[in-house]
């Protein structure tokens, strides 16, 4: 570094240019995260604030509850537990044609890589996401969830007509998305 | 002799560097790997075909799962002769040009925190939020999305998705200037990259690097260019290329491509069509008895998967080509004769995961 001439020549850049060049991408640099620092957060304080999922969200298994015939609408038809990837579904009926009865439907929710295929190939469209994010147990067995606890994690609306609203678009000048209490 | 790893911050993932040193000096360094070997090769021989799509997912790269997803599906549509409407083609460029992206805003964050910038981290994060936020809003997703399908994709994009991706075009060319002020123009950045770890040209091809990495060197390869998939021969994108074969180089290559992506965004979103986004597949889809090779420019480089169907409706041997994997050896090249303060720079310089180079 001693060697080098103050002042360039040739082409070549010379200490004082290149310590000036230096400073002036430094002042640049802190300049940009000057005006960041007066946007507004990007960030949510997660717990007591809770971002909202897109009605997509691939989250728990349920079976929702069919108003009409008071039941689910399982048709004990297997897709779901042939499709699945890490067989973590388990079905079992008893009786045949109209008799026909779920006697157990468990997902070991903890096996479960939310991948959708068991949603996607359902004829009757009986087991769905629901959009909930907060899974965490201190207990593995709480993980296995059966029929009745899948009925009642369904949400009492469908889906559809949107229990949790889409993501808002977040502004171009920043901010850190909808959120909720 | 050093050790750097398994557990080590700035080896992103687990990773063993052997290094050998004189002095400050290195001597050689040899990379050991293995320790995230989940075989999804063999695997993927156990499953069908549609639910390997969930296994490339997780199993291959985890930042890039659209890529892994792609690659599959093409390796399988091409033995299956199964064709893929027009409207799916396009949805699926620019939901791997968006991985593209938020793949290159991860490295370059921890790039950034590799040599000490901290700020650029979070920057990227914040920007990558708005990716997975679109990836969310129409796969259901952030990180392991399975939505790609053998003949399609899964569903059609839900109604303002592609309002929120040309805003978000938008959002993410206004903030790129900030990036370039924050980190290339920084003379601490520069002093710690350029001229460091060079990789010639020779080097790069007799390692078989892809990628960007290759594409610092001076070797102007592009999968897409060279071997168009889905819509990339009608979409006008630019290759950068850079001679110098150095960390800075690397980093600029990467930058440029993630403009080229959101031009290619920009390019779909204005002409994708109307119309069906998936033909009609078996969910148990019988591959016919043969051999393909399919090959993809996934973030990190080309990544290719050969398959072998034997008329059944799982693969009989898969064999995937990682990227990561030939541009970590290419690490040895480049590091021979620098100092160990530069390790981290080089390591950081070529992006690799880990969960790719072992599968």
């Amino acid at each position: 570094m001693s060697t080098q001439p103050l002042w360039g020549g040739n082409g070549k850049k010379g200490l004082a240019e290149r310590f000036w060049d230096g400073a002036v991408g430094l002042v640049l640099g802190l300049r940009s995260t000057l005006k960041v620092m007066f946007e507004p957060k990007a960030t949510i304080i997660y717990p007591e604030q809770k971002a909202n999922v897109s009605n997509r969200w691939h989250g728990l298994l349920a079976l929702p509850i069919d108003p009409e015939t008071d039941n689910d609408k399982c048709i004990i038809c297997f897709q779901c537990e042939r499709v699945c990837p890490d067989r973590c579904i388990h079905i079992e009926a008893t009786g045949k044609g109209k008799d026909r009865l779920l006697t157990r439907f468990d997902i070991e929710m903890d096996k479960c890589c939310y991948c959708g295929l068991c949603v996607e190939v359902c004829p009757t469209e009986a087991i769905v996401f629901i959009p909930h994010y907060e899974a965490s147990t201190y207990n593995r067995a709480n993980l296995l969830y059966d029929l009745d606890d899948l009925h009642a994690a369904a949400p009492k609306e469908p889906i559809a007509t949107g229990v949790v609203r889409v993501r808002g678009q977040v502004a171009v000048t920043g901010g850190g998305g909808e959120v909720r209490r | 002799m050093l050790n750097m790893g398994p557990q080590h911050p700035s080896t992103h993932g687990v990773l063993r560097l052997i290094v050998t040193l004189d002095g400050e000096n290195i001597v050689d360094v040899q990379p050991d790997i293995g320790y995230l070997h989940s075989s999804v090769e063999k695997m993927m021989e156990h499953r069908t075909y549609l639910q390997n799509i969930a296994l490339v997912d997780r199993g291959m790269d985890y930042l890039t799962a659209m890529a892994n997803e792609e690659v599959w599906v093409l390796a399988t549509e091409r033995l299956a002769k199964i064709d893929v409407p027009e409207r799916a083609k396009f949805i699926r460029t620019i939901m791997l040009e968006l991985q593209r992206i938020s793949s290159h805003l991860i490295w370059w964050g921890t790039f950034g925190i590799d040599l000490g910038a901290f700020t650029a981290f979070l920057w990227a994060m914040r920007e990558r939020e708005r990716i997975m936020d679109l990836f969310e809003a129409s796969t259901g997703g952030r990180l392991h999305h399975v939505y790609f399908r053998i003949g399609g994709v899964n569903e059609d994009l839900p109604d303002g998705w592609t309002q929120r991706c040309a805003e978000f075009c938008d959002y993410f060319m206004n903030r790129f200037p900030e990036y370039d002020q924050l980190v290339t123009g920084n003379p601490i950045f520069q002093a710690r990259t350029q001229g460091v770890g060079v990789l010639t040209r020779e080097a790069a091809v007799a390692m078989g690097a892809s990628g960007p990495v290759a594409r610092a060197s001076g070797v102007a390869y592009d999968v897409r260019k060279a071997h168009p998939y889905e819509v990339y021969d009608r979409v006008e994108f630019d290759v950068p290329v850079r001679t110098e074969g150095d960390c800075f180089a690397r980093y600029l290559v990467r930058m440029e491509e993630m403009r080229q992506s959101v031009r290619i965004i920009r390019q779909c979103l204005e002409r994708m069509p109307a119309g069906e986004i998936r033909s009609k597949v078996q969910v148990n889809v019988k591959v016919p008895r043969g051999e393909v090779y399919a090959r993809t420019e996934s973030p990190r480089g080309d990544l290719g998967i050969y398959l072998v169907g034997d008329g059944t409706d799982k693969p009989y041997r898969v064999k995937i080509r990682a990227p990561a994997f030939s541009n970590l050896y290419a690490l040895t090249e480049m590091m021979r004769g620098w100092k160990v303060a530069d390790v981290i720079a080089i390591l950081g310089s070529i992006d690799i995961v880990l969960s790719d180079v072992d599968r």
